[in-house]
């Protein structure tokens, strides 16, 4: 145990000496992962207080842990999908191997530095909505916090080893496929594709408070709400048992295949092929199978993007106007009286159109893959380098990745949503967003020049915890706002505005292509010093 | 081919990695660069290969400086890093076809190249599989393939002996000097002096980022051997 525990200080050791590096300290970034948090926090926190706010309405305030209990089941899920991802060999575990730690000292170590990421996380998200509670609901015992910490820590080690155990089994069943890691991630899609329909039913569920009952009986919500509410034995003991279990099987079987090669494919046949191709056609083509062959590249970037297309078919099969009334239902929930104002509900309706294309733009924008594409060169950045490829084919070849990612869940989800709202809009949804993912796609590349990570360990360092993504993430929502506040204040027809909006992202599209041409190549010659 | 002239390279604003090295390689030179661990070879040679940005001097291939035409520059250049890491998701056919792609070299051609050389170095059964299922030695191995696939003019190699089996060792060097034979040039950096001293008709040694020896091979050897040479001018403070 003692080795673990090295191991894990050692990992914590070279995360705060590059966090605090004294010539390198990220100053933006770090604010900007402040705001991020603590809006996160805040509309959590905001959410939840709606949800006990009702509960006490109808006088059933453990309806409120009930639903804590459905967040922490979706984290538990997300955290599944985007985890799942094929045993890839980090860098330093030859190192690991050829000192004396065991196989299994080195896995769980690993796994208990990256799991106490996600903890934090998650309790930052979930754990307000439990402090609420205790101080909204007179009388709740104060114990209710502290069980629902122990059963998030809990929830994540269960993600970790469901995930764990998928990965294996993926491992196993693609052993003898040439291209067992693009498979996964096909399968990485499904899993998205099913928990964003997953998650969706669960909204329009939870707004009928007749029918909710259905989810809240559901055998593991009921144990995570009981355990919780009333701490009772039997069923901590249970989940207990079960994330343990299955966190240690996954120890096991990980550590099974450290340092061993899993794709036992063999080509059956040795003709070769040749072909002669654009070098930025074949730059494209190496991006391309590079995002196909990272399933964790998948996971983390194709959230949004199907999510549109998940939306646009809701809004397409119900229309506008049922729509609308689900959001007034939601919306009911924050008003004592449980009625919406009138005037609040225009509001709604007439900037519905606007609305809607701005959650898309939002759900394309927030993770581009360029905002970790140069990072993910990491050693093989010398290839680029060292031959005569132009700087500005490589960045047209990873701006293109993000935008041939982003652009078809688009165009379906524009078409959708204009057969609903009217289809004179189509033209200004299909160029506003796709100004947007452009913008998003150059804004992410530069942050990525500018905070580049070329030395890491394993890949998930760079897609999930990288300043770059962060501050991507921050800078894109930030051009988003600015559309949403430029439409809100702009005295003309909705025509007129959404042709304002058109002219504001390509003027942001300029300027940040400008940007990137300029300062870029001083940037991209740096990455190797 | 190879000109480097007053090159000098600072990490820290303040700290010399190399310098002021001046050297010349010319056409059908076989250049071995050596020095201790950390002396400022591998530095050098990413500098020379448009890796590494520098803050003095210049370096001139073929007459043209890396500084202001780096993309012509590595047209006529191929590198082999000493520990090449190559693209996993390709298979060692695609990677092939990806480097002889941006080298826009023909279809025949590369074909010609791909099949000679992967079948003296026994990785063309091998070349349909995935780079991730490959050994350190068969990745050397292709990134020797792919430097040889435009045919350039000048092969900068680092470490380029580490990993590989005897026979593809002898191999190698065998390619190095019908390479030099045909009018090419090569820079390479080696820890193995015996190899230096048999292969190369040239020589220079580097130490704490300065350089201390250059020339042709007889006449810095002379009655001695390279490795009491080295040693010598290492001890000599």
């Amino acid at each position: 145990m003692n080795n673990v525990f090295l191991l894990i200080k050692n990992y914590y050791k070279m995360f705060f000496s590059k966090l605090l590096k004294r010539h390198e300290i990220k100053i933006l970034p770090m604010i900007g992962l402040l705001i991020i948090s603590l809006l996160f926090v805040l509309m959590f926190a905001g959410i939840s207080y709606n949800t006990i706010q009702m509960a006490k309405q109808i006088d059933e305030p453990e309806m409120a842990l009930s639903s804590f209990s459905i967040t922490i089941l979706m984290f538990v899920l997300m955290l599944i999908i985007t985890e799942s991802s094929p045993m890839r060999k980090n860098t330093d575990d030859e190192l690991l191997l050829a000192l004396p730690f065991e196989k299994r000292q080195i896995v769980t170590a690993k796994v208990l530095y990256f799991l106490s990421f996600d903890v934090i996380v998650i309790a930052l998200l979930i754990m307000p909505s439990y402090i609420l509670y205790n101080i909204l609901i007179d009388g709740s015992s104060k114990m209710i916090s502290l069980r629902a910490c122990y059963v998030i820590i809990l929830g994540v080690f269960l993600a970790n080893g469901i995930s764990g155990l998928i990965s294996v089994f993926f491992a196993k069943i693609t052993q003898n496929f040439r291209h067992s890691e693009i498979i996964k991630s096909i399968f990485s899609v499904f899993l998205i594709i099913s928990f964003a329909i997953f998650y969706l039913l669960f909204v329009f569920i939870s707004q009928d408070l007749t029918k909710v009952n259905v989810i809240y009986d559901i055998y593991l919500v009921k144990v995570i709400t009981t355990a919780i509410a009333k701490g009772k034995f039997t069923y901590l003991i249970f989940l207990t048992m079960i994330s343990m279990a299955l966190f240690i099987i996954s120890i096991v079987l990980k550590s099974h295949y450290l340092g061993k090669n899993i794709n036992h494919y063999h080509a059956k046949t040795t003709k070769l092929t040749f072909k002669k191709q654009k070098p930025l056609y074949s730059l494209y083509k190496k991006e391309i199978n590079k995002y196909f062959s990272l399933p964790i590249y998948v996971t983390n970037t194709i959230f949004g993007p199907l999510f549109a297309i998940v939306l646009g078919i809701v809004i397409a099969v119900i229309g506008k106007n049922y729509f609308i009334e689900l959001l007034k239902t939601v919306l009911s929930v924050g008003y004592v009286d449980g009625n919406v104002p009138n005037n609040v509900m225009e509001v709604i309706n007439s900037y519905f159109n606007f609305g809607t294309i701005a959650i898309i733009a939002l759900l394309i924008s927030v993770a581009p893959t360029t905002a970790s594409s140069i990072s993910l060169e990491g050693k093989q950045l010398w290839i680029l380098q060292a031959h005569p490829i132009k700087y500005r084919d490589v960045l047209i070849a990873k701006l293109l990745l993000n935008i041939t990612i982003m652009e078809i869940p688009i165009i379906i989800a524009s078409i959708l949503i204009s057969t609903s709202i009217g289809l004179r809009y189509l033209p200004f949804i299909l160029i506003i967003l796709t100004l947007v993912v452009v913008i998003s796609s150059i804004i992410g590349l530069y942050v990525n020049l500018l905070y580049p990570k070329i030395v890491w360990e394993s890949e998930q360092e760079v897609i999930k915890q990288s300043v770059a993504v962060l501050v991507s993430m921050l800078l894109n929502v930030l051009v988003i706002i600015g559309s949403i506040i430029l439409y809100c204040i702009i005295p003309l027809n909705e025509y007129m505005k959404l042709l304002m909006v058109s002219g504001y992202n390509l003027l942001v599209m300029l300027l940040v292509l400008w940007l990137l041409l300029k300062k870029g190549p001083k940037l991209y010659m740096r990455l190797a010093n | 081919m190879l000109k480097i002239i007053d090159y000098s390279k600072t990490y820290n604003k303040n700290q010399y990695a190399v310098r002021h090295l001046n050297l010349e390689v010319e056409k059908g030179d076989l250049f071995a660069f050596i020095g201790h661990n950390g002396a400022g070879k591998s530095t050098t040679i990413k500098s020379i290969v448009g890796i590494l940005p520098f803050d003095e001097g210049d370096i001139y291939i073929d007459g043209m400086s890396i500084k202001t035409n780096p993309v012509e520059c590595k047209k006529k250049i191929a590198y082999i890093p000493d520990n090449p890491d190559l693209y996993d998701s390709l298979t060692g056919i695609q990677y092939l076809n990806f480097i002889a792609d941006v080298f826009k070299v023909d279809i025949e051609k590369r074909q010609e190249i791909i099949n000679k050389y992967s079948k003296e170095f026994e990785i063309y059964n091998d070349l349909n599989n995935m780079i991730s299922t490959y050994s350190h030695g068969m990745k050397q191995k292709l990134a020797i393939i792919s430097a040889f696939i435009h045919e350039p003019k000048l092969l900068i190699l680092d470490e380029p002996f580490v990993g590989l089996d005897p026979k593809a060792s002898f191999l190698v060097k065998k390619a190095m000097i019908d390479f030099c034979e045909k009018g090419g040039a090569i820079f390479f950096s080696t820890h193995v002096l015996e190899v230096a001293e048999k292969l190369c008709n040239k020589i220079a040694i580097i130490k704490k980022g300065e350089l201390i020896v250059s020339g042709k091979m007889e006449d810095i050897t002379k009655s001695a051997s390279l490795e009491e040479v080295f040693m010598e001018q290492l001890n000599n403070e």
